[in-house]
Formats: structure tokens, sequence, C-alpha cells
């Protein structure tokens, strides 16, 4: 049978399954990044009834609540009954079995803290108070529906599953066929596998391609070696061998690559291929796993192990490792690597948006309501309030009646106390987020990208406290790149703009259709953008990334009067040695404030004006 | 029940668990926070602390763990005693409590009791995790990411070591004085200075860069998990080692002498690095006292200044965004110049 690359990654997808299915705590879960549709629901029909039919699977809904989730009084019960009632929650319902968690990408940082901390203890508290606790270990599905680069799911959830899985660019007819992997031979496996060893000499290579590939985390490392012990039981071995510990570096070191080895630098793309590939591509880092494997040897794939019996020395063998992760990581994430990037825009595009919800907010998506006085805009939630009222009514009703009454005192059926009262929050980011487009091509790129960084790194330490954030986008050779995804990070704003070169054409439309795309998302999110776009108006590239000024001056006006349109706040700053026309009108189509400001030699001055303009 | 992984069996990260054994030794130290990425064994640390940390005496029943010994005891204690109830003593393991991002104030602070005024119809008072935490460890993780209200609370509570609760016509205050260990990523989020401030020690780890270090927790993490009992005691005579080392650091804490000459240094070395307010020599004297106890000396030199300074002052200094390099460095720069 020949393998085509979309089938070997399905298989791949499948064998990521099987492994889960036989051992669910070591390897933590699987997050399946795919849109909702019928690959999708062959891939978790595969494991459900195919691997794992005895096992419980736990659906964990978006906008579940931390009663329901860790368990808590049961006030309906508990009414009902006269005696208090306690009720499991859905995660100590899940021990033993699997949690599945929908559109992961959009969990509330509360949730994902609250999961984190069970798998953190492999337990769960009975009750509120209790100092009993039961075991509760399971293995997670979650499911990214997310687009990237902008949304995908936290980073602190992914660390805890071993494996990523890409459906998004399979074909049915790639998943036409099926890994024979039946109930019985994961049972037989997960009787195995506590006897299975891993040698040590295996645990230095796993850890040593790690190393190479920048992964630091020594969770990465430990689900690597769960992984070939799982692979080995699942084929029949009593320890595992040269084949599992390489499949296993490929599953689970692939995504989570940051680097490139260094001593290995004769396949780094040219600098044609990446531009090439990033216009294409821009938006999905994270791409095909279809193109993953088009340079992978079939002899990688785990239904058609290496033939060579031979031990391979260490080296080989680390040779043979690097070679499978290489092989596993999307083409684009690749270049990226290859180019010393890093993965800031895919893997950590979410870093520092999360958790910093303002949850005061008077619009937004709701959130949990709070004990409190609706004072100064607040809204009363009385369904809570009245929820809150309920467990004391007896209580109060006997206390009532044993003073003595206060005339035209109104006996109302419920009695609320003060503190019952809780106010209504919705989660809102507040604050604004600084977006820079920065035109670093052309000579003076050094030096508008110092001022560039200058301000971001001003911007930040000004507005720390607040919750703001920046981000920036490059314009370099034929695409936009987001080198600094938002975030409110110092340490982080200057470890990716320490890295970023300079040089190139000035696709401006590009530019900002990338700056309009964050911004819409930033939107979306509940904060307020602020643009701020550093050129001299003179671009070079077209939208399509072919050269010819005239067509990518008309490219960037079309896209500027899209900005307009969206509304944006914008600061145009026009780099140029003299006012250039070009830019000034630029600015006008995208109804920006107009800023020429030929030698600007610190980052403060743009850094004053954009706060000036976020505080209109 | 699940098993902790040993303290003594952790590689390296030799500046964070100095940091949690001087903060056992002297818990005013004030906590520890602790920086780094994802995957480096912070939680790990944190849960191998409680077999570490010698039991301590309590009240029986005493829901704040009063310490029988000394004289003003909580509220309730003092009602039972004032009842004519001969309180008895027990010896418990020190509580370490986790405080998960998404609790509620209710859940922190405590509550009224719903159970009772449920059953009985009556108020009683529920504590909450700061009761449960008091003079044990109150552990946050991701602390950078905490709501603001809960921010505020625990500063409030840290500082006064005590926990007020007005509530429903009950007014509780009980003592709430614990070690507060906090750990996140700084690339998440920063953490408010006021909260900051709030931390004795701080640490910055990252996973061992020296291969075969890593090498090692690997092979020992598997070891552990495939034999959690056989791996324990192996480590058996190591962890009692430690704790012994703990128990008698504590003893010769107060016979510890700090000369003018290196109260003087630390002050300077304040004053140059301008750090804010007092507490930065306050932790310095506190930390150089618990780290001379730790080493076996009786008096805190010099030396002991040098390697308490980048824990006690990196998260105290003013922030300057056109200086480049970490606060760990800066620190670094002024001890050199000073020795």
């Amino acid at each position: 049978m020949t393998t085509n690359s979309g089938q070997s990654a399905w298989f791949d997808a499948q064998t990521a399954a099987a492994l889960l299915a036989i051992d669910p705590h070591g390897l933590g879960g699987v997050c399946v990044k795919s849109q909702f549709g019928s690959i999708r629901d062959a891939w978790f029909s595969f494991f459900q009834t195919q691997l794992a039919p005895e096992s419980h699977f736990q659906k964990i809904p978006l906008q579940i609540q931390r009663e329901q989730l860790l368990g808590g009084l049961d006030l309906e019960a508990t009414l009902q009954c006269g005696k208090p009632v306690y009720s499991a929650g859905l995660l100590a319902k899940s021990h033993g079995g699997f949690i599945v968690l929908p559109m992961a990408e959009r969990l509330s940082a509360d949730t994902i803290a609250h999961l984190m901390q069970v798998l953190d203890r492999g337990a769960v508290d009975l009750q509120q108070q209790a100092t009993d606790s039961m075991p509760c270990l399971f293995g997670m599905i979650a499911f990214d529906e997310g687009i990237p680069p902008y949304e995908s799911i936290h980073p602190r959830l992914a660390e805890h599953m071993a494996f990523q899985v890409n459906l998004d660019q399979l074909s049915l007819k790639d998943c036409a066929d099926s890994l024979q992997i039946t109930s019985t031979d994961i049972r037989k496996a997960k009787r195995r596998l506590p006897r299975i060893q891993c040698d040590s000499r295996f645990i230095e290579s796993l850890v040593q391609s790690a190393a190479a590939f920048g992964i630091e985390s020594i969770r990465a490392n430990l689900f690597a070696v769960h992984a070939a012990k799982a692979l080995a039981a699942l084929r029949h071995q009593d320890a595992v061998s040269e084949d599992e510990v390489v499949d296993a570096a490929r599953f689970v070191f692939s995504h989570r690559a940051t680097r490139m080895p260094s001593s290995r630098e004769e396949t780094q793309p040219n600098e044609e291929d990446t531009e090439a590939d990033s216009t294409e591509e821009a938006d999905q880092p994270s791409a095909s796993a279809n193109e993953q494997k088009q340079n992978n040897d079939a002899e990688l794939d785990s239904k058609e192990p290496k033939e060579n019996t031979d031990q391979p020395s260490q080296d080989e063998l680390e040779e043979l490792m690097v070679e499978a992760i290489r092989a596993g990581i999307p083409p684009n994430a690749l270049a990226q690597l290859s180019a010393g990037l890093g993965r800031a825009n895919s893997k950590h595009s979410s870093q520092g948006q999360f958790g910093q919800l303002q949850k005061n907010a008077a619009s937004g998506r709701p959130a949990e309501s709070r004990r409190g006085l609706p004072k100064g805009g607040k809204r009363l939630d009385l369904l809570k309030t009245i929820r809150a009222a309920i467990p004391w009514q007896a209580m109060r009703r006997t206390e009532l009646q044993a003073r003595p009454p206060i005339a035209n005192q109104i006996r109302s059926r419920i009695q609320i106390r003060v503190d019952d009262l809780h106010i209504k929050r919705y989660q809102q980011r507040q604050g604004v987020v600084t977006i820079f487009l920065v035109d670093a091509s052309g000579s003076s790129a050094t030096q508008r990208l110092a001022e560039a960084k200058g301000a971001v790194e001003q911007l930040l330490a000004d507005c720390y406290i607040r919750r703001d954030e920046v981000a920036m986008i490059a314009l370099r050779g034929r695409s936009a790149e987001v080198v600094l995804p938002p975030t409110r990070s110092l340490v982080r704003a200057k470890r990716n703009l320490a890295a970023l070169p300079g040089g190139g054409g000035t696709p401006l439309a590009t530019g900002f259709a990338a700056v309009n795309e964050m911004a819409l998302s930033i939107r979306r999110k509940g904060m307020t953008p602020l643009i701020v776009v550093m050129t001299d108006g003179v671009a070079n590239v077209t939208l399509e990334g072919v050269g010819g000024r005239e067509q990518a001056h008309q490219d960037a006006l079309n896209m500027a009067s899209k900005l307009r349109i969206a509304g944006h706040a914008i600061l145009f700053i026009d780099t140029a040695s003299a006012p250039q026309a070009l830019a000034e009108a630029l600015a006008d189509a995208m109804n920006a404030q107009y800023l020429p400001l030929p030698y600007i030699n610190s980052g403060k001055a743009i850094s004053q004006r954009a706060a000036h303009l976020a505080r209109q | 029940m699940a098993f902790n992984f040993p303290f003594t069996a952790i590689v390296a990260q030799d500046e964070m668990k100095l940091a949690i054994a001087l903060s056992t030794i002297e818990p005013s130290i004030g906590g520890v926070l602790i920086f780094g990425d994802r995957g480096t064994g912070k939680s790990t640390t944190i849960r191998s602390l409680a077999a570490l940390l010698p039991p301590m005496k309590v009240v029986v029943g005493c829901p704040y763990h009063c310490d029988p010994s000394v004289p003003n005891l909580c509220f309730a204690c003092e009602a039972r005693k004032a009842a004519g109830e001969k309180l008895k003593s027990e010896l418990v393991s020190v509580p370490v409590v986790d405080l998960p991002l998404g609790a509620t104030e209710d859940r922190v602070v405590g509550a009224l009791d719903i159970e009772k005024a449920l059953s009985h119809g009556i108020k009683v008072f529920e504590p909450g995790l700061l009761a449960k935490a008091n003079r044990g460890y109150l552990y946050i993780d991701e602390v950078n990411l905490l709501e603001d209200h809960l921010v505020d609370l625990l500063i409030d509570v840290a500082a006064s070591g005590e926990n007020v609760v007005e509530r429903e016509g009950l007014s509780i205050r009980h003592p709430a004085r614990f070690v507060l260990i906090g750990s996140g990523n700084p690339e998440e989020g920063e953490l408010r200075p006021q909260m900051l401030d709030r931390f004795g020690l701080s640490v910055e780890v990252r996973t061992p860069q020296d291969l075969a270090q890593r090498i090692e927790i690997i092979k020992r993490r598997d070891a552990f998990e495939r034999d959690p009992v056989a791996f324990l005691a192996q480590y058996q005579d190591s962890e009692a080692e430690f704790k012994e080392k703990i128990l008698s650091s504590r003893k010769r804490l107060s016979k510890v002498t700090i000369g003018d000459d290196v109260l003087m240094l630390a002050t300077k070395l304040c004053a140059q690095l301008g750090t804010d307010g007092l507490r930065g020599e306050l932790t310095l004297m506190r930390g150089m006292r618990a780290l001379a106890a730790f080493d076996g000396a009786r008096k805190a030199s010099a030396e002991h200044l040098k390697r308490l300074a980048p824990l006690a002052l990196r998260h105290r200094l003013r922030r300057n965004p056109l200086d480049d390099s970490s606060s760990t460095t800066r620190v670094e720069r002024v001890l050199a110049d000073f020795f």
C-alpha cells in the first residue's frame, strides 16, 4: 500500500488518538486543530467508538461555572431535601475517562486555571471546604477551532497536552482508510504499559533532540518518554526501541520546535522561499498537516517501521530523530524557524492576552456575578441575588419574628439582605492596543526600526500599569509580518524586537490589510485598537506581491480606504526626509492624523503622540 | 492517593530551592515569587515542600490552626476556653493551600456556612482559604493573572496578618499569617508593584541548560512514575536530613548576629540600586540571618549578603525601560562594584 502525505497525516492523527487512549494521564491530551466538520467527526468517532468504547467522555461546555466544573453545594437539591446535598463536578465524574473541550481557544482563563489545578494535583476536592479529596485523572481532547494567528488555544493548556493534530487540510479521501486498531489492542497495550522500560540512552537522545529544537519544557520531554512507551505497548513490545523513540520525538516535538538545530543548516530555505511562503500563508502559520509530510519519508511512519535492524549508534539515532522532527514541522513554520525568527506568531500569539480580562466593564461577554452593591453604574443581577438569599430564608424569618415589629414595615415574601446583592459583571479587555505598522524597507530601515522599537518600549513602560498592550507588524520583502503579537510584557517585546531584521520591498497594501485584520480582531476582544503607521508612503509591492509602483500605490490607497471605513484611530508618521505627497494622500485616505517627522531621534515623541491620540 | 516528588530529588534549580528553604526557616522574610517558563518544575517544587516542613502544634478542632503555646488565641478557641473547655493540642502537617485563579472572594475570605444555615437555621462562619493557610503556605500559581480585587485583598491581609469579615451581622476577625508563594510566567503579564513588594524573595527559573542535568531530571521523573514508593524510599534519608537541617537552622536563627559593617553595606546597596522603601533592607537583614543559620554560621557575613541580594532585591528595582539588562544583571552589576 502506498500512502500519500494526507493519508499518513491522517494515520498519525489516529495513532495519536490510540496513544492517548493507552496512557491518558501520562500524555495529558491531544489538541485537535480543526474546524467543525466530518473529518473531525470521523477522528473523534474513531477515538470514541473504536478505541475507547467503554470510556466516559465528558464534554465541558465553554461557559461552565466553577461549581459545575469542580463540584459544590447543589442548591436546588439542598432546598428540596432540607439538608445539604453536594454534587460532584464534571471533572470528578471524568476520573479515568476523557474530557472534551470544544472551542478550546475560547475557554476562559478561569476555567483553564481550574483545569490546570486539578491536572497539577491529580485530585479534586470532594466538597468546598473538605480536606478530603479524590483522585481525578483524565485525558483531554481539545478542539481548537481558532483561526491563527489571532486566535489559538491558550499555551498553558497546550503545554499540558502531548499531541497536536491538524485535520483542516485533509480531504475525505485521505481519511477513507483507518488504522486497524481496536479496543482490544488498546486494552492489551494498557496492561503491557506498566512493564515497559525505556532505556536511558533513549531518554538521553530524546532530551538532546528536544534541546536541539529549542524545546525548554521538561514536561515535553516527559511526554516524549511516555509516548515512546505507549507506542511500544501498542506494537506488542516489551521495551522501547529506536523506532518508538523516533516516532515519539516526531509526535511530541514537531509542533513545539522553536528553532532549528544549529549544526544542520544545509536545508535552510533562501530568502525567496521564505517570502513566497509567508505571503501565501501569512495567516496560517500552523498549516496543513497535508503538506506537513511532503518531505517525510514513509519509513518514519508508524505503519511501516524502519527496516534497519542493526542497532544504530547514538549519533545516528539522534540524526534520525532530528530528521523526523523536522519532517513534522509545517513548511512555513519551518521557514520561519530557519530564518531564526522563532515561532512567535504561531505558537504564542495569544500570550499576554489572556487572564487580564477586566470584569467590571459595563458591556462585553457576561462573567460570573460577584457580591457587591449596584452603585456607580453597576447593574444588579436579580437572579443571582435571589439565589443567594434563598438558603437563608428560614433563618431570617425566625429572626424577624423574634424581633419587635417596626411600624409600616413591609413584610416581603422573600427576605433580602444587603449581603445578598450581586452585581453583573462583563468581561472586557479594556484599554488600548497600539499596533505599530513599520516599514522596515530600504536604506533607512535600521534607523526607523530602532525608532519604532524605542517607541514600543517606551509605550509599554509608560503604560504597563494600565491595561494597554502593544503589537507590531513589520513590512519586509513582500509580506507583512506580525513581529510582536499584542502583549503587555516588556520582556517579550524586547526579545521579539531585538531579533527583527530590516530591508526588502514595501508592500504597503498588504501591511494595511494585516493591520486592519489585527485591529478588527482586537476590537472583537473588547479593546480599542490604535494604529501607528511609520512609512514614507512609497509603496513598491502590490497586493499580489509583485513589483510595480503605480499599482502598489493604488492598492495601498484602496486598502487605506478600508481602514477609514473600519473607523480606526490612526497616526500616520511620515518618515521620509521631506514630507511626501504620496504619504499625505495615504494618510488622508485612511483618515489618519498625519505627522511628518523626518528626524525622530527618540521613540518618546511617537509614544507621546500615540498616547495623546488614545486619550481622545 | 497521588504522591509528591521529593524535594531533595529535584535536580538543579538551586536558587529556587534556597529561597524556599529560607522561607521555611524564617517565615517573616515574607514569601517567595517564582517567575519562569512553563514546565520548569515550579509547581513540582512547591508541591514537594509540604513533606519537608516539620509538623506544627495546633489546638485540636481549631479551623485556624491556633498555636496553643501563644497567649492570644483566635476567637473560636477563646470562646471554647471561656465555656470551660480544656483545649487539647495535636501535631499536624503544615498546610500548603492552593489559591486557584478563579477562586471567588467568598472562598478566599470565608463566608456564612450555607449548610448550617439550611440544616439548623443558624449563622456560622465558614472559614475560607485564608483561614486554611494560617501558619502555613498560600500558593498562587499564575499570580500575575490574579484578578485585581483578589490582589487587593491579599495585599491587605498579607500586611496585617489578619482577615476581617463583616457579613450578615457576623463580624469576624481571625489570624491569617501565611507565607505567600506565587509563581508565574512574566511573558503573560506583569505583577502590580504593590503585590511584588509583598514577596520577600524572588527567583527566576529556567530549564537547566546543561543537557546532563535535563537527562537526569527525566530519568528521575521516569523512575518516580514507575514506582513512586520505591523512589520515595530511596530519598527518605536525604529528605529526613534536609528536614533536620531546617529544624536546626530555625533553632540557630535567633542567635545569628549581623555586624554593623554588613548592615551598612546592605543599606548602601539598597541606596545604590534605588529600591523603594525600607522593605528591601528588612528582607535583606532577615534573609541574611536565615542564610547564615542555614549555613551553620553564627554571624552573617558580607558573603551572605552577596548571595542573598539578587533574591531579595531584584523585584524591587524601579523599572527602567531604556536599560535593556534584566534586573538580575543590574543587581549583579552593583554588587560587583561593592565586592
